[in-house]
């Protein structure tokens, strides 16, 4: 079993390589000859362009190729130097110093320490009504302000000089240096956000700091963006222009990459995976998230975690994603998804392992047994509920097949409209719920504290008084050692009592162009990063 | 005549009330709400979303603001574009009404030829391929007719741009997809309308004074099979100038049809209400102004003494 993920794992990680690391080849050939132009669909019409105000990827990935945070990703995942050109951490993990780069927004102005500073008061402020600004609130002081039991002044973000940045957390968060690379904590230009409300709605007037800078935004079509000049790498951006698509429909998407108007589109329809793959359109890229079932264990019979473990090892992981989603996807064995960095360096996941369980129809029907259930019989009624989405329907019918005949229980599939179908997992009003996760940042506490008591995301009624006390030490600890030993502790009580029941690790598959080179598709946060990318 | 005015109007805005009252009753009783997210915002966050948007307020409160604002022609923000409903209907309705006013001239020019063709030839190979043509339109959806043109003028052909919005080529298929329901309609009322006429009496009148058939169906009978026709055409001009989300889906087109189904998805309630409001409002003005054309063209309509219609 471990022989064939890690064979999986390498092909991913070739894929990933072939698909960003072509960088090089365009520097030795000095000036690429194309047209460079990249004509990508990000598949929706972004809510809005505030980067305060953004929540979704596809916002994030516009957003990121107009804007610059402290820091960067780079390929690989590394975290580079932004604006920030370099920074410190105190020994306690508390107070951040950043010294910033002498750079420029787009209309010549220098960005200073303050900007940031007054950004992210900004995102902070109860009147801009920011649903991310919990992403700022490892910031001493920044979830008072926000809630309105603090003032702006008592939020530990101070500029100490024009190009230096300190904050102060409340708590050690090592997690905290990565949310710098993403949208919520980008900076804004004060002077232009002072004196013209209506800037990020107006691209006129919408003043940026990354690499490229806006043009025009026709709803529901396409965004132009061209290079920004000002930006303070420019020497290294080689695209002129990059038109971002906003066409909804995946399949429209996909006839206007045949038609040669689209050169890169984030989502494939399922039913041409298989030709496209042959034909080398697609690229598959690596996605730290995970596909999960939650069980309510408030209510019978999953209350009993002999029926959750029953139910989580009589499926086949490998026959849904060789036969249902078809994108390279790894069976899940464990919570927490490849792709997150292990302090002791290497991936948190390959050093842990993914068997904290084992699929064993034989033993599941034993446990049903005990649990009171043998071979099925006075099992009560019970079903998957799913989102309406065609992709997840099959997935809980192929499960379903697998329950009926591994286990004898007869399970069925409610669907519901998507806020309904949220509204129902908030109220427990559900046995089994079809969900998936990815990071908010890159590190397994964004899994791992889902599942404290009460948590927010929590939504299956367990609750672990263990459990709780392991988060909250990896949460205390400023010594990443004693972090990561601590959430590995935590995910194995997880399995072990599996509220959850893990299915696959996701994959990001992409309709690409073979000449569109440099473009780092990250594992998380946003679709896409075009700082690099070229037409070769 | 002003009296009949007069009271149409009062009904309007007795209706758009009703309905603005209704949608507000249903939306909120619908579960999830605007902010309610995989991803769950800690309270506080909601809290300061709730209180921009003043969803913190009593419902009635909220439903004597709407009519206040609206009084004002201020449908509000959207609570999820950064964008107010006014412009996001000032957007996209011109763009819907562009599509919807070539693709009604082409079902109303196709349904009545057909249609008339259908009932001269009654009975004939004509009128049944022209009623097949017309069972296809009403059954086949959009979407599908949408994804056939595309196929077979983008794909195959390549005679056309598969999608997005900009010079005539781009209105040809979204048009064509968009046209398909009203032609068949229209084609179907025509024929049964000119079938009923020329069953009239003065029509065998005419036959006996010995003038053609051809001759009789236009310059007797057409006029008068065109009532029902007209009658419909309200609806269908509200319907197809407000565009379809399923053809602006599958054509990328910039209108204003996707909205009415994006809204709800996303409980959008100012634009839920926004769009209704427009809908409603286009809809009943579109049915008053048949009404007026009726009241001029045919004697019988108009009631002993003025008044009510």
């Amino acid at each position: 079993m471990k022989k064939i993920i890690s064979s999986a794992l390498a092909v991913f990680l070739v894929i990933a390589l072939a698909g960003c690391g072509g960088g090089k080849a365009g520097d030795n050939a000095g000036k690429p000859k194309a047209s460079q132009i990249i004509r990508y669909n990000v598949c929706t019409e972004p809510q809005t362009l505030d980067p305060a105000l953004a929540t979704g990827m596809p916002e994030g990935t516009i957003l990121a190729s107009m804007f610059e945070g402290l820091v960067r990703y780079g390929a690989g995942n590394q975290i580079q130097p932004g604006i920030a050109r370099e920074w410190k951490v105190s020994s306690d993990g508390l107070v951040y110093t950043f010294k910033l780069r002498e750079a420029l927004w787009s209309n010549g102005d220098p960005v200073t320490a303050e900007d940031f500073v007054y950004s992210w008061l900004r995102l902070l402020k109860p009147d801009t009504a920011a649903e991310y600004a919990y992403q700022l609130f490892y910031v001493k002081g920044a979830e008072e302000y926000n809630s309105g039991k603090g003032k702006a002044e008592d939020v530990a973000v101070r500029a100490l000089d024009g190009l230096t940045l300190e904050a102060t957390l409340k708590s050690p968060a090592p997690q905290f240096l990565g949310l710098t690379a993403f949208p919520a904590l980008f900076p804004v230009n004060p002077k232009v956000d002072r004196e013209a409300g209506d800037w990020a709605r107006n691209m006129e007037k919408y003043i940026v700091n990354g690499p490229f800078r806006p043009v025009k935004w026709q709803h529901n079509q396409k965004i132009d963006l061209v290079k920004n000049d000002k930006y303070w790498d420019a020497g290294n951006v080689k695209l002129d222009k990059l038109e971002i698509y906003l066409i909804d429909n995946i399949d429209t998407g996909y006839n206007m990459y045949q038609a040669g108007q689209l050169d890169f589109q984030d989502e494939v329809p399922t039913q041409e995976l298989a030709r496209l793959k042959e034909k080398g359109h697609l690229k598959i890229f690596p996605d730290a998230s995970v596909y999960f079932y939650r069980f309510n264990v408030t209510r019978k019979p999953f209350n009993d975690p002999r029926v959750r473990k029953a139910f989580a090892m009589s499926i086949s992981r490998r026959e849904i994603v060789d036969k249902v989603t078809l994108a390279g996807q790894a069976p899940a064995y464990a919570f927490v998804p490849y792709g997150l960095p292990d302090a002791a360096g290497g991936d948190f996941r390959l050093n842990g392992g993914n068997q904290f369980f084992s699929e064993d129809p034989a033993g599941a029907r034993r446990l049903l047994a005990e649990a009171g259930y043998p071979g099925g019989r006075g099992f009560p009624k019970v079903s998957i509920l799913t989102n309406a989405h065609a992709g997840h329907q099959k997935v809980a019918q192929a499960i379903q097949h697998m329950w009926k005949q591994n286990l004898g229980v007869e399970v069925g599939i409610k669907v519901q409209e998507w806020k309904v179908y949220l509204d129902s997992q908030d109220n427990l009003n559900y046995d089994i719920f079809r969900s998936g996760w990815g990071p908010d940042y890159l590190d397994p506490m964004s899994f791992i504290d889902m599942f404290v008591t009460g948590g927010g995301n929590n939504d299956t009624g367990w609750s672990s008084r263990e459990y709780d006390d392991l988060v909250a030490r990896a949460n205390s600890s400023g010594d990443q050692k004693v972090r990561m030993e601590a959430m590995r502790r935590a995910e194995k009580i997880l399995m072990d009592e599996m509220p959850v029941m893990p299915i696959y690790f996701y994959t990001n598959p992409n309709l690409i162009r073979d000449n569109i080179k440099g473009v780092i598709v990250p594992p998380f946060g946003i679709y896409a990063d075009f700082k690099n990318a070229y037409v070769e | 005549m002003a009296r009949f005015v007069l009271r149409r109007i009062v009904t309007m805005i007795l209706a758009l009330w009703l309905i603005i009252t209704l949608t507000f009753v249903i939306m909120h009783s619908v579960p999830g709400g605007p902010f309610s997210s995989e991803r769950k915002a800690p309270p506080a966050v909601l809290e300061n979303l709730n209180a921009r948007y003043q969803l913190n307020d009593p419902y009635w409160k909220q439903y004597v603001d709407y009519f206040s604002n609206i009084a004002r022609g201020d449908l509000g923000p959207s609570f999820k574009y950064d964008r107010t409903v006014n412009e996001i209907i000032s957007e996209g309705f011109p763009v819907s009404a562009a599509l919807g006013a070539v693709a009604l001239s082409f079902s109303l020019g196709a349904g009545i030829l057909l249609g008339t063709l259908a009932a001269w030839k009654h009975k004939s190979w004509l009128d049944y391929s022209a009623m097949l043509l017309a069972a296809l339109g009403f059954s086949v959806p959009g979407f599908i007719l949408g994804g056939l043109l595309m196929y077979v003028f983008a794909y195959e052909l390549m005679w056309l741009p598969p999608a997005m919005w900009g010079g005539w080529r781009h209105v040809v298929m979204p048009a064509l997809a968009l046209s398909a329901l009203p032609m068949a309609y229209i084609a179907r009322l025509m024929r049964s309308g000119l079938l009923e006429v020329l069953r009239q009496e003065y029509i065998s009148t005419a036959r006996a004074k010995g003038l053609s058939y051809g001759y009789i169906l236009v310059h007797h009978a057409f006029k008068n099979a065109l009532l029902p026709v007209i009658t419909i055409l309200g609806p269908l001009a509200a319907a197809v100038f407000t565009g379809s989300f399923a053809v602006e889906s599958i054509f990328a087109v910039p209108g204003l049809g996707r909205y009415f189904v994006v809204s709800v998805m996303n409980r959008d309630y100012t634009l839920i209400l926004g769009l209704t409001v427009f809908y409603s409002a286009f809809l009943l003005v579109m049915n008053f102004i048949v009404d007026l054309f009726y009241f001029l063209l045919d004697p019988r309509i108009r009631p002993a003494g003025d008044g009510g219609g």
